[in-house]
């Protein structure tokens, strides 16, 4: 209980502060839409994500269709009576594609919410995958430090040597483009700075005497390191850990926006914006919308750090 | 405020003001300084009242969180953006200060009131020459070329006794040591010759024996420039050494005020009184004066009871008299003026102090546990500068501890005795394993510990010697709650198995240290400082272990606390026999709580013997000066006046000869400087390394006189 | 403080003779994807094998490597299949190109970055410092790739201000460098303005800032002379690693504009494979990570007193 209900109250203190509440509302928002993403598609008369209809639909455009054949002339408000009204007897389907559709067209409403599920389950399990990496590490090298830390912090300035999106680039040219290639090309980029945080945390507080009392128990390492040293350097991980949701988040939507992200169909934001590249100054909703979701989940996470940083420090 | 006031605020300071002529410095009318929390507008200090007259020195003295400091930032008018003067006026030369302009108050800071600081290292800009920063003074307040401030600010320093001044203008802060910082920031504040100098517990970060030359310091130059001070400090001797009036302070409030000579002889109110009885003083036998704490704690500010606000800590509170309404100064004596915050003062004459209790029965001592035979432990720091890189110098060695001999018996308390670098606590690292020693030996019971690291050594070794350590915010994990942790060591010791016993054994710990048994579900940091130090002490002697070593236990925490922690602290081992190493810098702690003590001075031991060998001639001259240096808060004790000069010189680049040579004031010539001295037996155990002759030594005074016609 | 100055410098080389080894094993150790990679995918077998017997790459691998680092420092990388030039003749184009680029972000960036810092960290809670903040951590919160379309919908779509590309393909024109500044200016110095806001934070509750002001110093003094220094100190290193970001944000902005520079040169030759230029392009981007970063290291060790007068 112990751990998870200090998780738990770090983000219950959450509510002290406004701007980390704003935070959580958009970060909920986005779980929800990624959680539900079915049911809302279902509700909304939205189509699947990889379902296409008419290319390029303006935002608001009506659609009926009727055996397959698409009816547009019928104003808006017919629609809604139509959809209201119940009087769908499964001759035709109908709906507004709120959003417009994309240059295939697919309904771009349906492929954003679908895209925060792709987004959702990458970035934080890249972010897990660096921390199962980078926490370790950083531990032992800030707390035994001598040769140990040295290689380590040697091997984690290199990595760190290379921009990141070269990085990307060198490793994904190397082995490949597929999801488990992109994992783990961000794992490998992003723990090396994770160590360096929790090094930093470990080397500052090795030298407190409660350490020094489990080292004159006899306790060993592993237990020195993990339930002496890493329950007190939750704080600025919790917070890295948000900061770093939204920073990958933004990695892999660049990834996508370069054409090295996630296979194809998958709805993907920065895949979204990528293909709408060559039509944006004629058709923008395209790009647009993509590009408000991504930007306003990492700004959900962001404040979220922000919130915590803040509450922590009052703590 | 509650009740109606029988006497209005500015008839008390009338009534001040007849003794003396002036206006006054200073003057605070019924202040009330609030600062604004997430739990409401809390008072800091309410209903104080003083003048300061041209010349004269006040002390305010109290525990921390008593709202001392407040007063000097108040006065300064920087009380942060959330903190308010909410009632009462404070008046310099005549003026209100709440109508001063920005502007005004600019030129007032630094130039007629100055401040000196607690941690001088802190309150100097790490990146500012010393130079840049005295001479600011001067051009800002004076308007004076670069190259006047530059020579009155050497001349400053010239006067606040730093060799060497135009070296220093030169350096950074941390290029000098922290005695000489505080010169600086001294020399600073006196430059534009304020007509108040307000000094926020300046010694209190410094050793006691550079402690004792900048109260000399402040004294002459306060003498010299005609500046009224208001020294803070929580060290009543400080006060009795440096001031000429005192306010004591309880939780806000002044509970005692008067002259110092009449409030330190006559003391009226309990918690002065209390306070006076937690402090070792020479003076008085240790078995027949036992130490004596105030149970509880200070309360919050917003825990303040009804009534007296001591009233939960007094031996004296009686139900219908203190608890309730707003508790007024009253007059106790007229000339000299001595006021009391007690509802009761006048039935607690001078002679209706409670008798001592019954001293505790002597512990017979038992045979050798610790012996310590030629120990050495020397630190390897790599130079990073091209010279010595050059020089192929680049791995120095830091001489912690060199030779060290000594023994402990069974319930035995031995003390090692000395200043910040003197290598005490390195050697109770190299006892735990947390280092290892190079040379010599360390028997436990026989067994050899000194160069095995904690983590060879078996889980029987390991209980046989455990530690209290020093800062009570550091000795928990502040991730556990104390019961998981006590409960830690119990496991691991073998102590008790099985979730109950280990629950019991847990309760029982805490009954021994006098703690509630829900503190098991508390975190850290839901307890005090002295209620951490209390769980430090029981986890400590939970694997019933034949030494202790303690670290300086009590040094953080407040006089009333420490008391109480160390009363607790020597019942314990005295009633388990067990060898305690009591590593300290307070001498009078450690004569009261000690058997034996060990003086160490640069890693050195100078003099070993018995307390009441150690404490009486022959002395060695580090020795005696260290017994001088530490104030003392009974104005009976008549003492000889060793000031040192400067600062311990570093383990990385010791003295030859005489470790104390640098500074020992009785140094005879080059053979202090050459050769080092043997370490002679007087006679009984009592060891002291010094060329004196033996003889002469022992025609020395003692330190301490106290007159016969004295009370002691 | 020299000895530092010098071990800095020292660790700079291992660490990029360490990067050039790690680099020259990815790419070069399965020697027939070079020959694939250069002579094209339907080559057959022999000419490949001959090809590699020609170009050296059947001796041992130490020597190799070793040729090629001497060539590489000489600036010499071979020839480009798909430009079908000089390698370092391209790159070197190209990287003018970025260049400017970089360089003038940079030249907004770390002023204007600092100047908020600091107007936000003065006074903590204030609420210029609640509006600066939270502008920073919205900008920092859209990605180039997001804010690019925006801004381009507002100043081309709409506004019809500036041109849509930067291709550069008349020569310099300052129009068109505007749109790819703009946007990494806006992501970028956010996280200057966060860095420098939180040192001037904790420089201002310092005791020394309390000294200066009850020294009866000018607020304007205070901040000049005794917080301002002390407070810069950390954003002076960050802002030399901020280069290896702004290379990541360049190949986004690059690629959306169509901006004829080494980020998209980058782009271009790791899809076309095309190894010597990868090669290349690589060793020149870890060089100007690792090189900033050491610049940031020793001007810390030059701007700190405490270190640069450490035990003397
Ligand atoms: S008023 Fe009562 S409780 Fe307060 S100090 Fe006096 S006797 Fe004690
Ligand atoms: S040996 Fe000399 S310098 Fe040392 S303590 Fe004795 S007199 Fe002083």
């Amino acid at each position: 209980m112990g751990f998870l209900g200090r998780l738990f109250r770090a983000f219950w203190l959450l509510r002290e502060s406004p701007v980390g509440m704003v935070g959580v509302c958009i970060v909920l928002f986005w779980v929800i839409c990624a959680l539900l993403a079915d049911l809302l598609v279902a509700l909304s008369w939205i189509w699947h994500p990889l379902a296409t209809v008419e290319p390029l639909l303006t935002p608001l455009s009506p659609i009926i269709i009727e055996g397959g054949r698409l009816i547009n002339e019928v104003p808006v408000e017919e629609i809604c009576a139509l959809i209201s009204g119940g009087e769908n007897d499964g001759m035709y389907n109908c709906g507004i594609s709120w959003l417009g559709t994309d240059h295939v067209g697919r309904d771009i409403l349906s492929r954003v919410i679908f895209g925060a599920r792709t987004v959702l389950i990458f970035a934080p399990l890249a972010t897990l995958c660096a921390y199962v990496v980078g926490v370790p590490m950083g531990l032992i090298a800030g707390y035994r430090g001598g040769w140990i830390d040295e290689t380590l912090s040697f091997i984690a300035n290199l990595i760190l040597s290379f921009p990141v999106l070269v990085l990307y680039i060198l490793i994904l040219t190397l082995v490949g483009t597929s999801t488990y290639n992109i994992l783990l090309a961000v794992t490998f980029a992003s723990s090396p700075a994770i160590f360096r945080i929790v090094r930093g945390v470990a080397l500052d507080l090795r030298s407190r005497e409660y350490i020094a009392a489990a080292q004159t128990r006899g306790e060993s390492t592993w237990r020195i390191l993990f339930v002496e040293l890493l329950p007190n350097a939750r704080g600025p991980l919790l917070v890295d850990a948000m900061l770093r949701i939204g920073y990958t988040t933004i990695q892999i939507g660049i990834l996508g926006f370069i054409g090295l992200g996630l296979p194809p169909p998958t709805p993907d934001w920065g895949g979204m914006v990528n293909e709408s590249r060559q039509m944006l100054i004629i058709f923008p909703h395209m790009a647009i919308f993509p590009c408000i979701a991504i930007s306003t989940l990492v700004l959900g996470f962001n404040l979220l750090a922000d919130g915590m940083r803040e509450v922590s420090l009052k703590d | 405020m509650a009740d109606l006031a029988t006497e209005t605020p500015a008839t008390q300071t009338m009534a001040n003001q007849t003794h003396a002529s002036g206006t006054p410095v200073i003057e605070c009318r019924d202040l009330e300084v609030s600062y604004r929390t997430r739990a409401g507008t809390l008072p800091a200090v309410q209903g104080f009242n003083m003048v300061l007259h041209p010349g004269e020195t006040l002390g305010l003295v109290g525990e921390s969180g008593c709202g001392k400091s407040t007063m000097a930032m108040a006065i300064m008018r920087y009380l942060g953006h959330n903190g308010f003067i909410t009632q009462g006026q404070i008046l310099y030369k005549g003026e209100d200060m709440a109508g001063f302009s920005k502007e005004r108050m600019r030129h007032l800071r630094g130039n007629e009131i100055a401040m000196v600081y607690q941690e001088p290292m802190a309150s100097l800009n790490p990146s500012m020459t010393v130079a840049n920063q005295l001479s600011e003074v001067s051009m800002v307040h004076e308007g004076a070329s670069r190259k006047q401030a530059e020579e009155h600010a050497r001349e400053m320093l010239d006067a606040v006794h730093l060799p060497d001044p135009s070296r220093i203008m030169n350096c950074y802060p941390h290029q000098i040591s922290g005695g000489q910082q505080q010169r600086v920031v001294i020399a600073m504040a006196l430059l534009s010759k304020p007509s108040l100098l307000l000094l926020d517990e300046p010694t209190t970060a410094l050793d006691v024996t550079v402690e004792a030359g900048i109260v000399n310091l402040i004294r002459e130059l306060a003498g010299k420039f005609g500046t009224s001070l208001i020294y803070i400090s929580h060290n009543l001797g400080l006060i009795l050494e440096t001031c000429d009036r005192v306010n004591v302070m309880y939780s806000g409030q002044v509970v005692e005020n008067g002259s110092v000579a009449e409030v330190f002889r006559h003391m009226r109110h309990p918690y002065t009184r209390g306070l006076f009885g937690c402090i070792p003083s020479p003076a008085r036998d240790r078995m027949k004066h036992p130490l004596m704490p105030i149970p509880g704690q200070l309360p919050l500010p917003h825990e303040r009871p009804d009534g007296c606000f001591f009233g939960p800590r007094c031996d004296h509170f009686r139900q219908g008299v203190c608890d309730h309404g707003y508790i007024e100064m009253e007059e106790a004596v007229q000339d000299p003026p001595h006021k009391v915050r007690c509802r009761r003062w006048q039935e607690l004459a001078d002679d209706a102090l409670e008798p001592p209790p019954p001293p505790p029965p002597e512990v017979p001592l038992g045979d050798t546990v610790l012996e310590v035979n030629d120990l050495q432990k020397y630190y390897r720091v790599t130079n990073a500068s091209l010279i010595a890189f050059l020089k192929k110098q680049r791995t120095r060695w830091v001489k912690a501890n060199e030779c060290l001999n000594m023994d402990a018996l069974e319930a035995e308390t031995v003390a090692i005795v000395g200043e910040s670098g003197c290598g005490k606590s390195t050697f109770a690292k190299v006892l735990l394993g947390l280092e290892e020693g190079q040379k010599g030996e360390a028997l436990v019971m026989g067994d050899d510990f000194s160069a095995l690291t904690a983590r060879k050594r078996s889980r029987k070794q390991i209980s046989r010697l455990q530690m209290v350590f020093q800062n009570p915010f550091d000795t928990l994990n502040p991730s556990h709650t104390v019961g998981a942790q006590m409960a830690r060591v119990i496991r691991k010791f073998g102590v008790a198995k099985g979730r109950k016993e280990v629950r019991e054994k847990v309760y029982e710990m805490l009954d021994l240290v006098k703690l509630p048994r829900e503190f098991a579900n508390r975190l850290p940091r839901q307890l005090s400082g002295g209620q951490k130090q209390r769980v430090g002490i029981a986890r400590a002697f939970v694997s019933e272990p034949q030494v202790v070593v303690a670290d300086e236990p009590v040094s953080a925490l407040d006089a009333s606390v420490a008391a109480a922690v160390t009363q607790l602290l020597n019942d314990i081992q005295r009633r388990s026999r067990t060898t305690m190493l009591l590593i300290s810098h307070d001498i009078h702690l450690v004569r009261y709580i000690a058997d034996r003590v060990v003086v160490m001075y640069l890693g050195h031991i100078v003099e070993a013997g018995t307390v009441d060998e150690v404490f009486a001639p022959p002395y060695h001259p580090y020795t005696e000066a260290l017994l001088s240096a530490v104030p003392q808060p009974d104005p009976d004790i008549v003492k000889k006046a060793i000031v040192l000069e400067g600062s311990p010189p570093s383990p990385l680049n010791p003295p030859s000869g005489c470790p104390f040579h640098t500074r020992c004031p009785r140094k005879l010539g080059a053979i202090c400087e050459q050769e080092m001295p043997p370490t002679v037996d007087v006679g009984g155990g009592h060891r002291l390394a010094c060329h004196i002759p033996l003889d002469e030594l022992k025609a020395q005074d003692p330190v301490f006189a106290i007159p016969a016609d004295a009370k002691g | 403080m020299i000895l530092l100055v010098a071990r800095r410098i020292v660790n700079m080389v291992l660490l990029m003779l360490a990067l050039s080894l790690i680099l020259f094993l990815s790419l070069e150790l399965d020697k027939d994807s070079v020959a694939r990679s250069v002579l094209g995918p339907y080559s057959n077998d022999e000419a490949r094998a001959a090809w590699l017997e020609n170009n050296g790459y059947n001796d041992p691998l130490p020597l190799r490597y070793g040729r090629w680092v001497g060539n590489a420092v000489q600036g010499d990388f071979g020839e480009s299949v798909i430009f079908r030039t000089e390698v370092s003749e391209i790159v070197w184009r190209r990287l003018k190109a970025t260049m400017a680029l970089a360089g003038l972000v940079m030249g907004i960036v770390a002023p204007l970055g600092i100047a908020l810092g600091v107007l936000a960290g003065m006074r903590e809670g204030s609420l210029r410092d609640r509006f600066i903040s939270l502008t920073s951590i919205i900008t920092t919160s859209v990605p180039e790739f997001a804010s690019a379309p925006f801004l381009l919908v507002l100043f081309v779509f709409w506004l019809g201000w500036l041109p849509a590309v930067s291709t550069m393909a008349d020569g310099w024109d300052w129009a068109q460098i505007v749109m790819p500044v703009l946007v990494l200016v806006l992501y970028d110095v956010g996280y200057i303005v966060r860095i420098t806001r939180a040192s001037m934070i904790e420089v201002m509750q310092s005791h020394y800032i309390r000294t200066a002001v009850l020294k009866g110093l000018r607020w304007r003094t205070v901040i000049m002379r005794h917080a301002l220094r002390n407070a810069l100190l950390t954003p002076f290193t960050v802002i030399m690693l901020q280069f290896n970001w702004l290379l990541s944000g360049v190949i986004v902005v690059e690629y959306f504009f169509a901006y004829k520079g080494f980020g998209a040169l980058l782009l271009e030759v790791a899809l076309a494979k095309d190894i010597y230029v990868i090669e290349c392009c690589a060793m020149v981007a870890v060089l100007v990570a690792v090189g900033t970063q050491t610049i940031g290291d020793i001007g810390y060790i030059l701007l700190n007193p405490r270190i640069r007068f450490a035990n003397s």
